[in-house]
């Protein structure tokens, strides 16, 4: 078994296969089995409590952090893993929200993620409502260090923000896009309006055209029971699968001219520039 | 090149895609296939058809998932409005900007005739100046159903000939099923995908008519099994 991808930037990634716990009770005869880049990977923990993976009969270069599985498809990882500090922040709390499978490209689940013009429509009375439909102008920054790209200034009415919210409320938002399978969200924490939850979104790309999308929040929440919070995320996520499994093509196109933006579209935007730019051909028609 | 089920030229540009009645005025959106480009169909407040490629412009969702609201169709992503004409009449996200004017929805010709919807692939005037699918004598009160056939429409056309059907104009078929005089209009959904819509002259009988579906469900299977013995 191979990867079926050419892509090196994808290659040379970090990709999860999934949170820790799929792999409780898997040993190297019965290990926990996933699909990768179009290849069968099988991981388990050794003796030593050691997680270790292959793919066919070669070996896998993994790590375990923020409860995740994370596989570096070529061995040779291009940078470290993307920080989370508020995964370890004091007075947050860690919810794995486990993952949902979607039939499209990888690219396209993390730019519905970066999107707050579908909020009314495709999260009505959650996340959005007619006619409070306008998405006022934010700011997008690439941050070549860390190689990630940002939207901050964001803001957007919202009627239930998260299972804790029992008014509306004006949210503010930051958007952050670790890696072209991954994204980063911040927005206003309802019980603590000063503080920022954090959702984490991860991408395990089966095949070019198909994904399990996993979800990870870092809360201010001490009221909600664990099942209502990743019930929540869940109806969110479940919204979104029918929306993205009917995009014609199911690959995302990159260059200008194909899908028209608009000006609330400059996230989307500078994803779409800056995966063309690196030369993510992966889930993409370039 | 020759033509073994005799349809004429311009059978091959008007398609028949959906029964009329399909389509209620300013109501519902219905998903249709026209030699491989996959179509989202709706009637206006006035009546007229849309045929419109089922995809938006703006991130290519299929425009059957959205909704019509006001005479005009709003994409079920984002809420982008579009009129009878194609064009983009609203962006939600951003009420205050002016709306880019080029911005529309491809649409195909359309003509109603025979009970059906028919669809031209042809692009913009080509296909306006064809002339509109001929009306015919056949047996079209009572609409039976529409069967989807894993099969091109060579096969399907090459079958009903051999059933004894006679075609007598563009798509169309006339013969007996189980007993029944009846009509099939042919549309060529993909090169491997045909649908074949049946009618008939009269409304018949419980009885009479679970026979025609059963006759219909056999047709499928030897068309069906004819293509695949061939292609594997």
């Amino acid at each position: 078994m191979t990867f079926q991808c050419s892509d090196k930037t994808i290659l040379d990634d970090w990709l999860t296969v999934g949170p820790l716990t799929r792999t409780e009770g898997k040993t190297e005869a019965l290990p926990y089995r996933t699909q990768l880049l179009g290849a069968e990977v099988e991981v388990w923990k050794d003796v030593g409590g050691k997680l270790a993976a292959r793919t066919g009969q070669r070996s896998l270069l993994i790590q375990e952090c923020y409860g995740y599985m994370w596989i570096c498809p070529s061995g040779a990882p291009r940078k470290d893993l993307f920080a989370l500090p508020e995964y370890s922040q004091p007075g947050r709390r860690i919810v794995d929200c486990e993952g949902i499978g979607v039939a499209v490209s990888g690219l396209r689940m993390v730019e519905n993620f970066l999107d707050m013009g579908h909020f009314p429509y495709v999260h009505a009375h959650y996340l959005g409502e007619v006619p409070q439909t306008e998405v006022a102008t934010y700011d997008v920054s690439v941050d070549e260090t860390a190689d990630e790209i940002w939207a901050t200034n964001c803001r957007f009415f919202q009627p239930k923000t998260s299972k804790s919210a029992t008014t509306g409320l004006d949210v503010q938002y930051r958007y952050r896009v670790v890696q072209p399978m991954g994204a980063v969200l911040y927005k206003t924490a309802f019980p603590r309006p000063g503080e920022m939850d954090a959702i984490g979104l991860f991408v395990q790309p089966h095949d070019e055209e198909s994904i399990t999308a996993y979800c990870l929040l870092a809360y201010y929440d001490d009221v909600s029971t664990e099942t209502d919070l990743v019930g929540f995320q869940h109806t969110i996520f479940g919204q979104d699968k029918p929306i993205l499994e009917n995009q014609v093509p199911k690959k995302m196109p990159l260059r200008p001219g194909i899908e028209v933006p608009t000006r609330c579209d400059a996230m989307s935007v500078a994803f779409r520039r800056w995966l063309a730019s690196r030369g993510t051909t992966y889930g993409a028609i370039a | 090149m020759n033509s073994p089920i005799g349809v004429e030229m311009q059978s091959q540009i008007w398609q028949p895609v959906l029964p009329s009645h399909y389509l209620r005025a300013s109501k519902n959106i219905v998903a249709g296939f026209l030699q491989g480009q996959e179509l989202a169909l709706w009637r206006s407040e006035a009546g007229a058809v849309q045929a419109w490629e089922n995809r938006c412009p703006h991130r290519g969702t299929r425009l059957t998932i959205g909704r019509i609201l006001n005479d005009q169709l709003s994409c079920a992503y984002h809420g982008w409005e579009f009129d009878t004409r194609g064009g983009c009449t609203a962006i939600p996200a951003n009420p205050s900007l002016p709306l880019p004017k080029q911005l529309r929805v491809k649409s195909f010709p359309v003509a109603e005739a025979d009970g059906m919807v028919w669809v031209s692939a042809a692009a913009g005037n080509a296909a306006a100046s064809q002339a509109l699918p001929p009306t015919s004598t056949g047996a079209l009160a009572f609409f039976c159903r529409s069967l989807g056939i894993r099969a091109p429409m060579g096969d399907v056309a090459t079958e009903l000939n051999a059933q004894g059907f006679k075609a007598t104009g563009a798509q169309t078929w006339e013969g007996t099923l189980a007993g029944q005089a009846a009509t099939v209009l042919l549309n060529e959904a993909t090169s491997l995908r045909t649908f074949a819509h049946v009618w008939l002259s009269e409304e018949p009988a419980a009885a009479a008519l679970s026979d025609v579906l059963a006759k219909c469900r056999l047709f499928r299977r030897d068309v069906e099994a004819r293509a695949s013995s061939r292609s594997s």
